[in-house]
This record gives C-alpha cells, sequence and structure tokens, in this order.
C-alpha cells in the first residue's frame, strides 16, 4: 500500500535545490483556553519565550511571520507590525499569513521558503487567537466565514456541519462508526491530560460522548474542538547558523503545501481531503521517506472524523481503515503509530492561528525527548498535518531530529 | 426573504463547452480541463442526496431556522450543488440516496424538500 518515495510526476512536484537546510532552533505556546490578553499581548510574550528557548536574542530575528486570522473581531488587523514592535523589532519586515485553520502552518512555509532561498538566516513564526470573547453562536457564524460563503454557509452549514456531511459519506462508504468517532475524542482527551498547557484536563468516557448534545448529525458535542484562546510560535534557522546555537538540531526535512477544490459540492471524493494527501506525498517525497517512517504525527483533528480521514490521507491506514485504527488503540501515545499525543485540536484546544506552529512545538519537544508524560519513546521523525477550512489549504512538515 | 412556493426552481450555473463538465459554484475557467469557454446555463432542480447533516446548533442567520438539513445534491443533469431543508429534523427523515428537488430560495439558501417518498 505505501510507496517510500512517490514518483514527482505523481505529486505535481517540481525539482527544487534548497541553499540551506532550514531547523526549528526554539519554540513556544501558551497556555491554551480561555485568556484575558489580547492576540496582540499573547502572540508577542509567546514570541519572546520562543527566542529565548533557542538561546538568541530578538534582534538577530531578520524577518517574522505572523497569523492572527480572526484579529477583526478585536477590531485589529495588521498585526505583524505590532508585535515586531512590542518584541523591540520595529523596523524588521513582518507578514501577515491568513489561510484559516491552516494560517500558521502557512507561516511557517513562508520562513522555511525564505530561509531555504538564502534571503534570512534566522525567522519567527507566530500564531494566536482569542475566540472567547465571541459567544459560541458568533465564533461559529465567523468560523463559517471560511467556508465557501455562498453556497456552503449561505445554505446554513456550519463548520461542524461540514465536517459532518464529511463523516456522513464516510459512514456509508465504509461503515465508519460513531464508536470510532467517539475513540478519536477519548484518546485525545487522554492525551490532553498529559498536556499542562491543553484547554481541556478532563477525562471523557463513552458515557458522556454520547450523553453530550448532537451538534450536527452525526457529530454530538465531543465530536467538535473548543473555541478557544491562545499563540504559538517556533524560530527556525538555517542549519549552518542553528549548528552555531545549538548542539542539537531538528531540521524541517519537508515543508508542503497543496490545495483541494475549495467546495464540497464540486468534490468527487467526501471522505478524503485531496490537498492534504498531495501535501503529505509532497512531503514524503521531499524528506525521502515514507509513511511508515512516521513516529510521532500531530494531525488537524477539528473534528473527529478529520483524524480519521488525516490518518488514511498520511497513508498511515489504508482508505476507511483509520477509524478501526483508533479504535484498536494503534495511534495512542502507547501505541505502534502515536497521533496527536498533545490532545490535539479535540483536546490541546484550537486557537485557529496557532494551531499550526503549536503543533510544531509539539514534535519539537517530542523530537527532543521534552514532551514529559506524553513522550513518545525514541521519535526521531514526527509529521504535522494542518488543514484550513475543509482543506481548501493544506500544509505537511516533516521534521527530523539531527544529532 | 419569502419561501419560493414554485413547484421546481431551477439552479443557475456553468457548462464548459469543451469537455462538459457542470458547476454551480462560479468559476472562470473549467477545473478539469482548463478551457476558458465557460457557457451560463440552467439546471433544473432535480438530483439526489449525495450527503448531508441536521444542524442543530446553527450559525446566526438561521437561528431560528433550526433543526434543519443541509445538503449536498447530485442533479440528475450531472452537476454537484448544496441546498437546505427546513423541516428536516433528525436522521430518521432523511438518507444518502434520497430523491429531492429544489423548491425555491431563502436570500442564497437553494431550498430543497424531499420529492417521491
Amino acid at each position: 500500500m505505501s510507496l517510500a518515495v512517490a514518483p514527482a510526476a505523481a505529486t505535481g512536484q517540481k525539482e527544487v535545490h534548497p541553499v540551506q537546510k532550514v531547523c526549528v532552533i526554539g519554540s513556544a505556546m501558551s497556555k491554551f483556553g480561555k485568556m484575558n490578553e489580547t492576540s496582540r499581548e499573547s502572540i508577542a510574550a509567546t514570541s519572546m519565550k520562543a527566542i529565548e528557548d533557542a538561546g538568541i536574542g530578538p534582534g538577530e530575528i531578520d524577518a517574522s511571520f505572523y497569523s492572527n486570522a480572526f484579529g477583526v473581531t478585536e477590531s485589529q488587523l495588521h498585526i505583524g507590525p505590532l508585535i515586531n514592535t512590542a518584541i523591540g523589532l520595529p523596523d524588521k519586515p513582518s507578514l501577515s499569513v491568513e489561510s484559516a485553520c491552516s494560517s500558521s502552518s502557512a507561516a511557517l512555509n513562508e520562513a522555511y521558503a525564505h530561509i531555504a532561498a538564502g534571503l534570512e538566516e534566522i525567522c519567527l513564526v507566530a500564531g494566536g487567537e482569542k475566540l472567547s470573547h465571541l459567544g459560541t453562536m458568533s465564533a461559529t457564524t465567523y468560523f463559517a466565514m471560511g467556508s465557501d460563503f455562498r453556497y456552503e454557509a449561505a445554505n446554513g452549514v456550519t463548520f461542524p456541519g461540514l465536517y459532518a456531511s464529511m463523516a456522513v459519506a464516510h459512514m456509508k462508504k465504509f461503515g465508519t462508526t460513531q464508536d470510532m468517532l467517539a475513540s478519536v475524542a477519548i484518546k485525545n482527551h487522554d492525551n490532553a491530560l498529559k498536556n499542562p498547557l491543553a484547554h481541556f484536563h478532563k477525562k471523557l468516557t463513552r458515557e458522556a460522548y454520547m450523553e453530550s448534545p448532537v451538534v450536527a448529525y452525526p457529530f454530538h458535542l465531543y465530536d467538535c474542538c473548543p473555541f478557544s484562546d491562545g499563540a504559538a510560535a517556533v524560530v527556525v534557522a538555517s542549519e549552518e547558523r542553528a549548528r552555531k546555537i545549538r548542539d542539537e538540531v531538528v531540521e524541517i526535512a519537508a515543508s508542503e503545501r497543496a490545495g483541494t477544490t475549495a467546495t464540497l459540492q464540486d468534490r468527487e471524493d467526501l471522505t478524503s481531503i485531496a490537498g492534504a494527501a498531495l501535501a503529505g506525498d509532497r512531503a514524503y517525497r521531499a524528506a525521502r521517506i515514507g509513511p511508515e517512517d512516521i513516529d510521532v504525527a500531530e494531525v488537524h483533528d477539528c473534528f473527529t472524523i478529520a483524524e480519521i480521514m488525516a490518518t488514511e490521507d498520511l497513508r498511515f491506514f489504508g482508505k476507511g481503515e483509520g477509524g478501526r485504527a483508533v479504535q484498536d488503540g494503534v495511534t495512542r501515545i502507547d501505541g505502534k503509530l502515536p497521533v496527536n499525543p498533545s490532545g490535539g485540536l479535540k483536546a490541546k484546544g484550537h486557537p485557529v492561528s496557532a494551531t499550526g506552529t503549536a503543533q510544531i512545538h509539539e514534535l519539537y519537544e517530542q523530537l527532543l525527548g521534552k514532551a514529559g508524560d506524553r513522550q513518545v519513546e525514541g521519535a526521531e521523525i514526527g509529521l504535522a498535518h494542518n488543514v484550513g477550512a475543509t482543506g481548501g489549504s493544506c500544509s505537511v512538515h516533516i521534521l527530523k531530529r539531527r544529532r | 426573504m419569502q419561501e419560493g412556493t414554485a413547484k421546481q426552481e431551477d439552479i443557475e450555473g456553468v457548462q464548459c463547452t469543451e469537455c462538459g463538465l457542470m458547476s454551480t459554484t462560479y468559476s472562470v475557467v473549467c477545473r478539469r480541463c482548463l478551457s476558458g469557454k465557460l457557457v451560463k446555463r440552467k439546471f433544473d432542480g432535480r438530483g439526489r442526496v449525495r450527503t448531508f447533516t441536521i444542524l442543530n446548533v446553527p450559525s446566526e442567520s438561521f437561528a431560528a431556522d433550526a433543526p434543519y438539513a443541509y445538503v449536498i445534491v447530485d442533479l440528475h443533469e450531472g452537476c454537484g450543488t448544496s441546498g437546505w431543508m427546513p423541516g428536516i429534523k433528525s436522521a430518521v427523515d432523511l438518507a444518502i440516496g434520497d430523491e429531492v428537488v429544489c423548491r425555491g430560495r431563502r436570500g442564497d439558501a437553494a431550498i430543497f424538500v424531499k420529492t417521491g417518498g
């Protein structure tokens, strides 16, 4: 089933020749959940923690890439210069990157490109969001703006509804069950218990899952990630600079993005996110590895079905086998292929623009053996899968520990 | 914002004159063959449910309508589209494969109802 290295033609990939390899040298995330600070304050403070984690000073940052997709709800756009100024970099270029829920992984891809091309040596990538001031109905409405509003939100569907309609198709085609969906939520809540920065620290039972209200059939409340506040940041550097700063580095072995036909009504297959599969295949090829080489994965489980589809799109499991795999415990922290040891979007939380960089933060900690109680033993290669909206934008990053 | 009462409402879209692909989504180039020769056309609003969900927690502009269904419909003429099915309150009321027809509009929402049992 798995192809060690996908042929270039199959992924539409161009041969690229980076001038520099790119490494992660520092990362941080705030506590996810409800915060009193603004996005601006949270992103700035978390950026400073990442810079300190890297063991450098802010003056060494050449350029910064920020995401704050819902900044308009705090009456603030163009947040980059505000953060740069707050951390002492008023003269450095900043770029705001919006790509719905994949905003900060798209921002990371920009930073990666700048360093790989030799344009910069050290970049800061940070994303954050504040959503708790909105209330559920208002937040649901803002989120729906990330869909194809004219054809989707205008017909009454919300984000849970869009993924629920994919779940209905997946259940019909593959026999995926409610219990399999519940297994994703229960696993990720278990993992979040071991993550001090997670939004939820609450064990989820099958009974509590089934008794929770139905939000969008077949999704119960516990199939859905929460609206969270928070921020996450990473510092990336050329390998040459990284080697001078740190003894042990984590290389970004692949930073790939792809798209999917934007509107669900136009997709041939509603049980898969084609752009995620494509970005995954491109990433495996760029890193010269296959899915069987991944030790730990952080995937975009905005809804339970999304984790199941992700593990199939990334070819960890065959098509239609993702539900059974999670039910059988294969993706637990002590399983054969741990998925979302952080608790995932589902239980760690999903401050939209923080999610992409938070996944990288988790992998960085895992690969350096600093993940505490949720440490995946011997993790050397990690994969992050981040999806914008229903997959119109997809990012896959592969990180490799280099000694 | 009156709900339509006509028996069947046409749905507007485009068709590629090169490869024949039909779409109700705004587009200027055919996403299959990349031809720029798209012509506007109307589709008969009859089709079959490809997938659906039932919203108990709606967005603001549908707050007074929940629960209701959102459907993706394969129109019989060979094109996918999206619709709103007010009055569908649970999964007992709807299944993949059910025959539906567009009965009108409320704003940009295309109102679909089940036909023939």
